[in-house]
């Protein structure tokens, strides 16, 4: 018994610190990612809208409900959100990383948690809390790509090479993979388990898509003639609703390796952009969780091979100095008109439905290649 | 997963990366026991599981289709007008546009209540209060077939009802002191 606990602990520390090739390197420009899709998430909310909220639309969320609804004024609201504006620009510089993630990890779900009082879906969860969650645990995604490995070098102390596969780099991403798979298959159980009204009751998903499309119509969202096909055609609608389940079980195929995630990212983008852009389904911030496994240093190598020099000249004083400068003034106007909050959105262009329109061509390209390396037996033992 | 393989990995490491590996772990199952045990409550939150539709109770949809909408009449008789997506984002609208409904037509006075001091709240961010004259509630209907692309025509509304108003100094008391 001992020696089967023994070696089951060895496979999974084993698993989780299998090497990934540039690991070092993808995880500190996910890090610059991250932070660049945090900023554009937090720029289309305003706190102060969820100011004043009645009570009987509030779900009572841990610690949050603590607090007094009158003390949750617009000025409140706003501070906080200029607060976790100012740690996740911190944060995207790489400076005093392990302090700028705490500071994310804390401010940034404390101030999802006001949101999340307003009911509401839950994609954004594992950006605000599990990805720096886990981070901050593991304090690997500053040391590439950062002021402090800059600050590091310069004072003659070893840094990570960003083509370094080490696992130890990259464990805090199977973590988080390993939350991400517990809750598609959390989606999938509940679709069969006790109350649930998926599989039983007829029209179930045609239904609903008709209201979502119908809701979204009512406020001027653009709609598909996709619910309308699906409520048509009852055979399509209950395959659909096989699938999705099937879809969403499937995910644990990512913990078999890289070949399988590989090949189940693009696809996942598919279904969120597909569920978005056809049935209104808002489920947004999840894809961020999937540039975790995006080799970034490989693009990097391939779109800027050189290092870029500029940054060598600019003094140490200087480069601590920067970002924050950059977080002041951020968090200082993110709340004065909409020019700060239009720059990460791009004036509006890029909102919950059009982000997945260059996704969507992304996973269309990758997902064949993706597919030949399952199929090929040497990539996927990879 | 993949092969463990012969060797661990874990005898290779600095001593804090291992202190740091094991609190991972130690955190993943502790997560993973939260989501299997109090996942599905609501308060629980970081904490969740994702029903994602499981036990929506499936509606018709209607054959009409309305939007509330807040209209502030100002002291110069001039009309701003506040929809729910003026008040959240997409994945809010919803419920955005039921504390709309809830603000006007709600037969519970406390909810209702409620729904108007935080209309006056967010009306107040927007307009000074001086120059607002009252808040009037209106519907705006649409006939509408759930089959069509898109399912409301637009041109052809209804008409809009005003079903309400009040005064912000009603709520004066609930307005931040901002």
């Amino acid at each position: 018994m001992r020696k089967r606990l023994q070696r089951a602990t060895r496979a999974v520390t084993n698993w989780f610190l299998a090497p990934e090739p540039n690991a070092a390197g993808n995880l500190g420009l996910f890090r610059i990612v991250f932070c660049l899709f945090y900023l554009w998430h937090l720029s289309a909310i305003v706190g102060a809208d969820f100011s004043g909220l009645p009570n009987w639309i509030r779900i009572r969320i841990l610690l949050v409900q603590l607090i007094p609804l009158d003390l949750v004024t617009p000025r409140y609201l706003s501070v906080l959100e200029s607060l976790v504006v100012a740690a996740i620009v911190l944060l995207g510089f790489g400076y005093r990383t392990r302090v700028a993630t705490a500071a994310v990890l804390v401010l940034g779900s404390f101030l999802e948690a006001h949101f999340m009082t307003y009911r509401t879906e839950r994609g954004g969860t594992l950006m605000v809390f599990f990805i720096p969650f886990f981070m901050f645990i593991a304090n690997t995604w500053g040391k590439t790509y950062s002021v402090d490995a800059m600050l590091e070098r310069r004072a003659g102390r070893p840094v990570s090479d960003p083509h370094d596969p080490g696992g130890v780099h990259y464990y805090p991403a199977k973590a988080v993979l390993v939350v991400l798979v517990a809750l598609f298959v959390s989606a999938a159980a509940a679709k069969i388990g006790p109350g649930t009204t998926w599989l039983v009751r007829p029209h179930m998903l045609g239904d609903q898509m008709l209201m979502n499309n119908l809701n979204g119509a009512i406020h001027g969202v653009p709609t598909t003639p996709l619910p309308a096909f699906l409520a048509h055609h009852d055979n399509v609608e209950i395959a659909l609703r096989y699938f999705v389940i099937f879809a969403e079980a499937s995910v644990l195929v990512m913990l078999m390796g890289r070949a399988w995630r590989q090949l189940m990212i693009p696809i996942l983008i598919l279904f969120h952009a597909v569920n978005a852009i056809a049935f209104i389904v808002t489920f947004t911030p999840i894809v961020i969780v999937y540039g975790l496994f995006v080799n970034w240093q490989g693009l990097r190598d391939r779109l800027l091979p050189e290092r870029i020099a500029f940054l060598e000249r600019i003094p140490s004083p200087a480069l601590i100095a920067i970002p924050f400068v950059c977080a002041s003034a951020l968090a200082l106007t993110w709340d004065y008109g909409t020019l700060t909050r239009g720059l990460f959105s791009l004036g509006g262009l890029i909102d919950w439905r059009t982000i997945f329109i260059p996704l969507t061509i992304v996973a269309l390209v990758s997902l064949p290649l993706a597919l030949a390396r399952v199929l090929s037996p040497q990539q996927r033992k990879q | 997963m993949n092969s463990p393989g012969d060797s661990d990995l874990l005898a290779a490491i600095p001593a804090s990366t291992r202190r740091a590996l094991k609190l991972t772990i130690g955190a993943v199952i502790l997560i993973l026991i939260g989501i299997s045990g109090i996942g599905h409550r609501d308060g629980g939150w970081p904490i969740m599981t994702w029903p994602m539709y499981s036990t929506y109770e499936p509606i018709r949809p209607p054959s009409i289709a309305s939007l509330y909408e807040v209209r502030i009449v100002e002291t110069d008789s001039s009309v701003r007008v506040l929809t729910a997506r003026d008040l959240a984002p997409m994945g809010w609208v919803k419920a955005a546009g039921q504390i709309l409904r809830s603000a006007y037509q709600d037969s519970l006075p406390t909810q209702r209540d409620s729904s108007r001091a935080y209309i006056a709240r967010q009306v107040a961010l927007r307009i000074p209060v001086a120059r607002i004259a009252r808040i009037e509630g209106w519907r705006r209907d649409w006939r509408c077939d759930p089959l069509a692309s898109p399912p409301i025509d637009y041109t052809h509304p209804l008409g809009d009802v005003l079903v309400g108003a009040f005064s912000i100094s009603e709520f004066a008391r609930t307005l931040p002191d901002e």
